[in-house]
């Protein structure tokens, strides 16, 4: 009687599991139309002559930055028949790339989605497709087609997946320093999502399992450290001696055979600050920073509420541990708003850390992000009438650029400041 | 009690500005001129005419005038701002899209709107239906639903396909908001019922609402950027 009682229990629990597979996967495929129409929508059948430059790095001339993608393009080459050192060549590992990118969204969406149950997996959803708003576009525009960015975002992804499922979670180690050979912006963008979500494992578990966080947590901070300092100070001595070959490369992956990235290759390959040739792109920052955040406001006074909703649950030392690494983590990215100029891209950071990690701790059962999310999700509800909008305003702003935040500054810069 | 909506009236308000404020500047494309008058101007009157129904209509349907507004502002005030009014549709760009590109394109845009297509067809099954049950002369009230109709003719024998398109939207958009605020019952009874099953759909439902952004702005000689893209590939393909 009680064999036939288990069985009945375990049917049952198979029943609801292969309900919440369908429910989960009917989401996912409307979120995917929605997708394919935001690629159709916004892809502009071009890449930036700064996205071929990069390929024409690689480690034929020395262990130097950002050359692995033009190393595994250089292997391509060798081993299918013709030339394959062309834009033609990138432009079809871009679309490649790109599509990968929307399987790795979409299987971290699934991961999460099925983690949990009810109304917790509806607010979910409503987080994934705000996130979506933000992650369709951004790569499929002029500015970021093709971009390194991409493939840094592919590996953050399958580090989380790894993380939230709990399954093969060393391959965190090789995969951060695999994103650090393609481009060292991975340690200010992308590494910090995964070192938080160390963080948090290392400091929720106990005994083998801490330890085993605990090394895997220093080891990759380690790696993404030392290789970082390796590329930005030492990897440029034989800068003058290749500087004309890999110029050469560059302008012949243009897609017009000539034009290529001055700044990039003089950062990467001579070791130059670009600061000032690049004060043209700081004084647009300058200028359309202000007008986003104005723009951007109710989402900066939600976050903020949030965070310290959030802050304020935490009681020990532990908890304020975790709470910091959560709410701070995203904010690796300021040497970039300092030093750099691709404010689209940062932003698009931020946000999707701050979305993203809400869906992993969600997904990992952190009960302070619950009762913080559904105090947020009950306050926005008394207090805005047409809440669903929240998400559909930042469509309106969509697609992040690169120096451009978004088409809302180049708009307002036009008018306002007479940039053209 | 009182306190509460007077708050949630402020932000409503707020947020309306914002957005339509947002909407202007992102897909307004001319130069700093006189035109930026005219669409401040539209956009002043599109919120008159909004706090007219959200004030002076029933109170039962706020909440939904308010989703309703909100919606519709998406569609309404970017095509505006964009200046598809103003622009002059050359020779070269009437020949470059052709009568059978057109049709295309108008068709493959009647198939991207199928969600909202289908939406409306049931809402005015429902508006019929509530008509019958409470016996009074469904055709007169189901009718203005039809009249945004009688401007077919005019995209379909214009050049001006996008003007045409985003004035029969326009239309609609003044007859369903104008309609739940001050038509008879029925009309309350269905946009409530129609409100509340695409909310049951639940997160789903959001999707509707974003949706609609891709195709913005609409133009002048051809819908939108969006199915233009679509009927080019489909035209080559074929």
């Amino acid at each position: 009687m009680d064999r036939r009682n288990g069985r009945n229990i375990m049917n049952d629990r198979t029943t609801i599991n292969e309900n919440k597979r369908k429910e989960v996967c009917r989401f996912l495929f409307l979120l995917a139309l929605f997708a394919a129409a935001c690629a159709f929508r916004y892809f502009d059948h071009a890449i930036n002559p700064q996205d071929t430059t990069a390929f024409a790095f690689s480690y034929r001339y020395g262990f130097i930055s950002r050359g692995l993608m033009g190393t595994l393009l250089e292997l391509f080459d060798g081993l299918i028949p013709g030339n394959q050192m062309t834009y033609d060549t990138i432009y079809l590992w871009s679309g490649v790339a790109t599509l990968f990118f929307f399987v790795c969204l979409f299987v971290f969406y699934y991961v999460v989605l099925m983690k949990r149950d009810g109304i917790w997996q509806t607010r979910q959803q409503y987080l994934v497709i705000l996130l979506s708003v933000f992650a369709f576009p951004m790569f499929v525009t002029e500015e970021n087609f093709g971009r390194l960015d991409v493939y840094l975002t592919i590996l953050m992804l399958l580090c989380m997946i790894l993380l939230v499922v709990q399954k093969a979670e060393w391959l965190v180690l090789p995969l951060c320093c695999v994103g650090v050979l393609i481009h060292q912006g991975f340690v200010f963008m992308n590494v910090n999502i995964v070192l938080v979500l160390l963080f948090y494992r290392l400091l929720t578990q106990e005994g083998a399992k801490k330890r085993y966080y605990l090394i895997l947590f220093v080891l990759t901070a380690a790696a993404v450290s030392g290789l970082f300092l390796y590329f930005e100070f030492f990897s440029h001595v034989n800068g003058p001696e290749i500087y004309d070959e890999v110029v050469a490369n560059a302008k012949a992956l243009a897609m017009d055979g000539k034009t290529y990235s001055t700044a990039l290759v003089n950062h990467e390959i001579l070791g130059e600050g670009v600061f000032m040739d690049e004060w043209f792109f700081h004084k647009i920052n300058y200028q359309e920073l202000p007008q986003f955040l104005v723009f951007f406001a109710p989402y900066i006074y939600i976050g903020v509420r949030y965070g310290r909703s959030y802050w304020k649950k935490a009681k020990n030392a532990k908890e304020k541990w975790i709470a910091a690494a959560v709410l701070l983590g995203a904010w690796t990215v300021l040497p970039e708003f300092i030093l750099k100029v691709d404010y689209g891209r940062y932003m698009y950071e931020i946000v999707f850390y701050y979305i993203a990690m809400v869906l992993c701790l969600m997904a990992m059962g952190d009960r302070y992000t619950e009762e913080t999310t559904e105090e947020m999700s009950t306050a926005i509800g008394k207090h805005m009438p047409a809440a669903l909008f929240l998400i559909v305003y930042p469509m309106i702003m969509m697609p992040f650029l690169d120096v451009v935040i978004s088409q809302l500054n180049v708009v307002l810069c036009r008018l306002f400041l007479g940039v053209s | 009690m009182k306190k509460q909506s007077s708050l949630d009236h402020k932000i409503y308000w707020g947020f309306l500005f914002l957005m339509t404020a947002a909407l202007s500047l992102v897909y307004y494309e001319g130069e700093l001129c006189s035109k930026m008058w005219w669409i401040l101007a539209y956009d002043v009157l599109l919120l008159i005419l909004s706090a007219v129904c959200i004030h002076y209509g029933k109170g039962s349907v706020r909440k939904e005038v308010r989703y309703l507004i909100g919606f519709f502002f998406l569609f309404i005030v970017p095509s505006f701002s964009a200046g598809p009014l103003f622009e002059q549709v050359t020779e070269s760009e009437k020949s470059a899209m052709g009568m059978g590109k057109h049709l295309l394109e108008l068709a493959v845009f009647a198939l991207l709107m199928l969600p909202y297509l289908q939406i409306a067809v049931s809402f005015g099954k429902g508006l019929y239906q509530q008509e019958k049950v409470s016996e009074a002369s469904p055709q007169k009230t189901v009718l203005p639903l039809f009249l945004p109709l009688l401007l077919l003719p005019g995209i379909l024998f214009s050049s001006h396909y996008g003007i045409w398109v985003s004035i029969m939207v326009f239309c609609y958009g003044c007859i369903i908001v104008y309609g739940t605020s001050f038509a008879g019952e029925s009309w309350q009874i269905t946009m409530k019922e129609m409100l509340q099953n695409i909310r049951a759909k639940g997160p789903v439902s959001v999707l509707l609402l974003i949706y609609p952004v891709l195709f913005l702005p609409f133009r002048s000689s051809y819908i939108s950027d969006f199915s233009r893209e679509l009927t080019e590939w489909l035209w080559g393909l074929f």
